[in-house]
Parts: structure tokens; C-alpha cells; sequence
């Protein structure tokens, strides 16, 4: 009795876990794409990721918005990773179980400009990165300052130079290739 | 200065929209069955407490702990100075490289990555044991091994033991002063990082506390 009502919590929480990772995937691989340089530290990464989601889901409470739940897991592993990233040798036994594929129906000028975006970011410092990452993502304040533990005021500030600082960068890669 | 205000918010506008183009849902595709079995590996792995790499490591460490008794017992026995010596050297070493397997092992599960505040301290907990093992242990544990090795090559200094002791000893050093620098030049940063997020992240809470 006990073993089939484990059989059933662990299925019911496969369907929402692929459901959840189904819907997401997109952010994740987004946020994985500002903290690695390569493909292959992409897919790693996006592997942890789902690693933690996986064994934090039981832990979820309802309380907290599950896109915040999810942020704040992906982005600490994030962060840890691209720490160790320098020491880690690449996973030999990785699965190419997820596949990304270069989606841009737009022109050059449009791929390039994105491109440069993702430069902009990445060579921003890491906790100000998370809060350009999330920013970008639409998150408000409120959700910014509950992922990353930092005050909504302290938040605002940041953000305003940040974007000061991401809209020199691309004004600047611009101005250089005309 | 109203048009500036609105100018900016069109391009932020534009990046955001930029940015979420970027990697669509479309554009991520995978394989449920794949996903489910490999993060099963994974858990499976990471639900052991003691994985099958720290079960080879306790064994070479009981194996070698038990060579370094032998050796003190049997240098007891014949009144052996450097026995004596070798085997302390042994049961020190490996007592400090057990304690740490144990500890980094302890760390790494004690890691709850749904609170940042837990995800800091044990990230920071973890980088200061390495520090301190690399920068203040381990000068003493090489200063050990010489002198072991001195002693040792003054009661019997036949030249291929000489040779050998040297080869091995020049290793252990190299490989020491390369740690000291990683611990340097990128552990002590990092330290001084997350101590600092630490930081920014209790008075940000203090803040919130009426």
C-alpha cells in the first residue's frame, strides 16, 4: 500500500517536474547563457540546474511564486558554477539529452545586436550580472529582491546604474562597428 | 529631459524584448525519458553520503594508516628512530586527510540551494577550510615530511634512496607551492567576495527588521 503511494508520489511529481522544466526552459537556458562561454558549459550547467530543481521540488511551498522558487535555485548553482567552471574539467558522461538550436528567424544586424547583448552582460561583475539577468526577465523589484536577498532600495540603485552601464556598452560595440 | 526618460525606457524595452528572443521555448528541445533517467543518476549519486569515491578513499586511508602503525610498532620493536618517525608522519597525514574528506563531504550535503542566505555561508565555510588546509596547514605538513625524510636518509643514505626520497619530495613541493598560489590568487578573492555578498545580504535583512 505504502510502496504503491511512493510509486504514485514519485510519478506525480515526474509529470511536474518535466512539466515545470517543459515551461521553463527557455529562462533557464537564457540565465545558463549569462554565466558560460561555451555550448558545451551551457548544457552542463542547465544539467545541474535540473539536478536542484529536482531535488528541491518536495521543498516548494505555494507561498512564494514557483518563477521565484525557480530563479533563486538556478541562479545560486549558477553562480557556484561559474566559479568552478576555472577548476572543472569538462563532464566526460554528459548526456546530450537537451538540445539547443539557433533560433533566430531575424536578420545579421538583429542576431548581431543580440549577440552583443550577451557580451554586455557577461562582462558584467556576477551579483550585478543576476540582477540585469533577472531585470531583463521582467522580474519585478519585489521578485529581484526575494532571489537575491538584496533590499528593493538597494535594488533600484543598482539597476539604474547597471542599465546606464549595459546601454554604454552597446552604444559603444555599435559605434564601433559603424 | 522628459524625451530622455522615455528614449531610455524604449531601448531597456528593446533589450528585454532582445534578450527573451534570444533562446525561445521553441528552441530548447529534450527528451523526457532522457531527462528523468539521467537526473535519477544524478540523485543516485548525490543521495549516497559516502559514494563509491569515498569508499576508495577510506580504504587507501585505512590501508596506509595501518602501514604507518606497522611501522611505528615494528620501529618500537627494533628501536628504530626513523620508523618511529615515518610512522607518526603517516598516522598524521592521513588522520588530516580523512578529517577533511569527511568535512568537505559534510559541507557539500549540508548545501540548500533554495536559500541564498545558506547557499553563502556553506559556499563560504567550504572556501575558508580550503584557505586554511592550504596556506597554515600544510607548510607544517611538508616541514614534517623533510624532516622525516632527513632523519630517515641519515640513518641509511644509500644513493637510489636518496634519489627517490628527493624525486617524491620535489613533487609534494611543486605541487604544494602550485596550491598555495591557487589558494592565493583565486580562493582568497572569492573569500573575500562571498564574505562581502554576507555581509551586503544581513544588513539588507537588518534593514527589513522594524
Amino acid at each position: 500500500m505504502t510502496q504503491t503511494t511512493d510509486t504514485k508520489n514519485i510519478a506525480s511529481r515526474e509529470v511536474d517536474f518535466v512539466r515545470l522544466l517543459d515551461d521553463n526552459k527557455a529562462r533557464i537556458m537564457r540565465l545558463c547563457r549569462a554565466y558560460t562561454v561555451s555550448r558545451e558549459d551551457r548544457e552542463d550547467l542547465f544539467q545541474e540546474i535540473a539536478v536542484h530543481l529536482w531535488k528541491a521540488l518536495p521543498n516548494y511551498r505555494a507561498e512564494a511564486q514557483i518563477s521565484t522558487w525557480l530563479y533563486r535555485i538556478a541562479l545560486n548553482v549558477a553562480l557556484r558554477f561559474s566559479y568552478q567552471t576555472k577548476r572543472r574539467k569538462p563532464n566526460a558522461e554528459r548526456i546530450p539529452w537537451i538540445e539547443e538550436t539557433t533560433p533566430h528567424p531575424h536578420d545579421d544586424a538583429t542576431r548581431e545586436r543580440t549577440e552583443q547583448l550577451h557580451r554586455c552582460i557577461a562582462a558584467l561583475p556576477e551579483i550585478d550580472r543576476s540582477v540585469m539577468v533577472l531585470y531583463l526577465e521582467e522580474c519585478s523589484y519585489k521578485e529581484i529582491s526575494e532571489i537575491t536577498g538584496l533590499t528593493e532600495t538597494n535594488i533600484g540603485a543598482k539597476i539604474s546604474r547597471i542599465k546606464d552601464k549595459l546601454l554604454g556598452c552597446m552604444r559603444k560595440s555599435e559605434g564601433g562597428e559603424a | 529631459m522628459q524625451d530622455d526618460d522615455s528614449s531610455e525606457k524604449k531601448q531597456i524595452r528593446s533589450l528585454q524584448e532582445m534578450w527573451q528572443q534570444s533562446i525561445t521555448n521553441d528552441a530548447v528541445t529534450f527528451n523526457e525519458r532522457e531527462v528523468m533517467a539521467n537526473i535519477q543518476r544524478e540523485i543516485r549519486l548525490l543521495s549516497h553520503h559516502l559514494p563509491p569515491r569515498s569508499w576508495s578513499v577510506i580504504a587507501f586511508f585505512i590501508f596506509l594508516l595501518a602501514r604507518a602503525i606497522a611501522l611505528a610498532v615494528k620501529g618500537f620493536e627494533i628501536g628504530d628512530a626513523s620508523k618511529i618517525l615515518w610512522g607518526y608522519t603517516g598516522i598524521i597525514f592521513w588522520s588530516i586527510f580523512a578529517a577533511r574528506h569527511i568535512f568537505v563531504r559534510a559541507i557539500t550535503y549540508k548545501f540548500d540551494m533554495s536559500s541564498y542566505s545558506d547557499f553563502l555561508t556553506g559556499w563560504l565555510v567550504r572556501v575558508k577550510q580550503e584557505i586554511f588546509y592550504q596556506i597554515t596547514i600544510s607548510p607544517y605538513l611538508i616541514a614534517m615530511l623533510i624532516f622525516s625524510t632527513v632523519i630517515s636518509l641519515w640513518f641509511d643514505a644509500r644513493l637510489w634512496l636518496v634519489a627517490s626520497y628527493v624525486l617524491l619530495l620535489s613533487i609534494v613541493i611543486v605541487l604544494e607551492i602550485k596550491a598555495r598560489d591557487f589558494a592565493k590568487n583565486e580562493l582568497e578573492p572569492l573569500r573575500n567576495k562571498l564574505e562581502s555578498a554576507l555581509q551586503q545580504l544581513n544588513e539588507s535583512q537588518s534593514d527589513h527588521t522594524p
